[in-house]
């Protein structure tokens, strides 16, 4: 069976480079999943978690994105993403302490976009380790 | 001639300016390694994100964009990059001689986005105008710092504020050397030979259509331009940090073996007339 070779790439470094089996991204257009030997397929993320597993292990690896360009050719996949988070340096308590003071910040002055969406990441962000913290578990 | 104590007072000073000195190249030395470091560490997202814009724009000879199309009129966007912090020789210097020679002999309609403190007070204390400012940008700064400025300089460009967008800061060639470069960032300036990239139509299925994808690719590009000129000059300026404190350690050096042979000949010639002193007071008798 042919595999993926996948590289997460940020202007940060390169966060994720190996072969994988199967990967599963938040595209603009709605979530899609990708297997080897699909299509060339090019798009663009929007900010949301992809999920993919490296090749012959049993678990999966979850990043945060802001936002990226994916790019399928040949079994080769890049990720451009501006800003990307492994769940596995995520610190849950002070996402959990951001997450709060945001919710007392809306409760205060009202919801507002900025707000709204600075939330959404910091919960996104949260999901991301709580994800990685369950595969490790199985 | 100075006296004994005023030269020992003198050397004092000198020797833990020395110190600070000597400190401050060390600091600077392991901040210019980790600069360095995160320059190679961009290189990877920087042949990406540009291969991907050419082959884009390659790909569709019909494609117009607002990015790349040359406007007429002559209103710039001056994005300066100095540092929070002095003591680091011609560093900002550099960045402050460039500006003023060019506002002294274009005749462009200029905006100006300050980047760092030193850059920032000179354009306050001259009266220039500046569209906003960036104060202590680099103490911890991610790509965020980027994204926000690229944003910046992507609404004036789309809101036709300005034609031209031009980044000035110091470009980092060695340790020893670095140059003050004027970089154009809007609009793109495409590579001539496009031997290196695909340029035949897209071999991908796009989701959502071209255009679509041109647009938000775009800005990315530009905020990583503004990453780039952001590393360079943070290397620049610890490269120039560190060059400046090690000629400034030497001079102490130097400075500290010159007073301390005065301080000895100065002990000397005291030591000298006492004993003369006694001598001729005791031949008197």
């Amino acid at each position: 069976m042919s595999n993926i070779f996948f590289e997460l790439v940020t202007p940060e470094g390169i966060l994720f480079s190996g072969e994988i089996e199967y990967m599963k991204a938040p595209g603009v257009e709605g979530e899609f999943g990708i297997y080897p030997n699909h299509v060339p397929f090019f798009t663009l993320l929007k900010e949301g978690i992809i999920e993919f597993k490296p090749f012959q292990q049993n678990y999966y690896e979850y990043f945060f994105l802001s936002n990226g360009v994916f790019e399928f050719n040949e079994n080769k996949m890049t990720i451009l993403a501006e800003e990307a988070f492994s769940g596995r340096i995520i610190d849950k308590s002070d996402e959990k302490k951001a997450e709060k003071e945001i919710i007392a910040q809306i409760e205060k002055t009202g919801s507002e976009m900025k707000l709204e969406a600075k939330l959404r990441r910091v919960q996104l962000r949260i999901r991301t380790r709580e994800l990685t913290e369950k595969t490790d578990r199985q | 001639m100075a006296g004994l104590k005023e030269l020992k007072n003198r050397r004092k000073t000198i020797i833990s300016t020395k110190k600070v000195t000597s400190a401050m190249k060390m600091i600077a030395t392991s901040k210019l390694k980790k600069s360095q470091d995160n320059m190679i560490k961009a290189r990877p997202y920087s042949a990406r994100i540009k291969s991907l814009t050419h082959m884009l724009i390659f790909s569709d000879g019909n494609y117009a964009s607002e990015f790349f199309v040359k406007r007429p009129g002559n209103r710039t966007l001056y994005i300066l990059i100095s540092s929070d912090k002095g003591l680091c020789g011609g560093f900002n210097s550099n960045i402050i001689k460039t500006f003023k020679s060019l506002a002294e002999t274009s005749s462009e309609e200029m905006k100006i986005i300050s980047i760092g403190n030193r850059i920032s007070s000179f354009l306050e204390k001259n009266g220039f105008d500046v569209y906003s400012e960036y104060r202590n940008a680099f103490h911890q700064f991610n790509f965020s710092l980027a994204v926000r400025i690229g944003s910046e300089i992507i609404s004036l460009y789309n809101n036709n504020e300005v034609d031209r967008v031009v980044l000035v800061y110091n470009r980092f060639q060695s340790a020893i050397s670095q140059i003050v470069v004027k970089e154009t960032i809007l609009p793109i300036e495409l590579e001539e030979h496009s031997e290196d990239y695909d340029t035949g139509p897209l071999k991908f299925e796009t989701e959502p259509g071209v255009d679509k994808i041109f647009n938000a690719i775009f800005p990315r590009y530009i905020n990583f331009l503004v990453w780039r000129g952001l590393l360079e000059s943070y290397a620049s300026e610890n490269a120039a940090r560190m060059t400046t404190m090690d000629s400034a350690t030497d001079n102490s050096t130097d400075m500290i073996d010159m007073l301390t042979l005065q301080i000895n000949k100065e002990r000397q010639a005291k030591i000298t007339q006492e004993i003369s002193e006694i001598v001729g007071g005791s031949s008197a008798k």
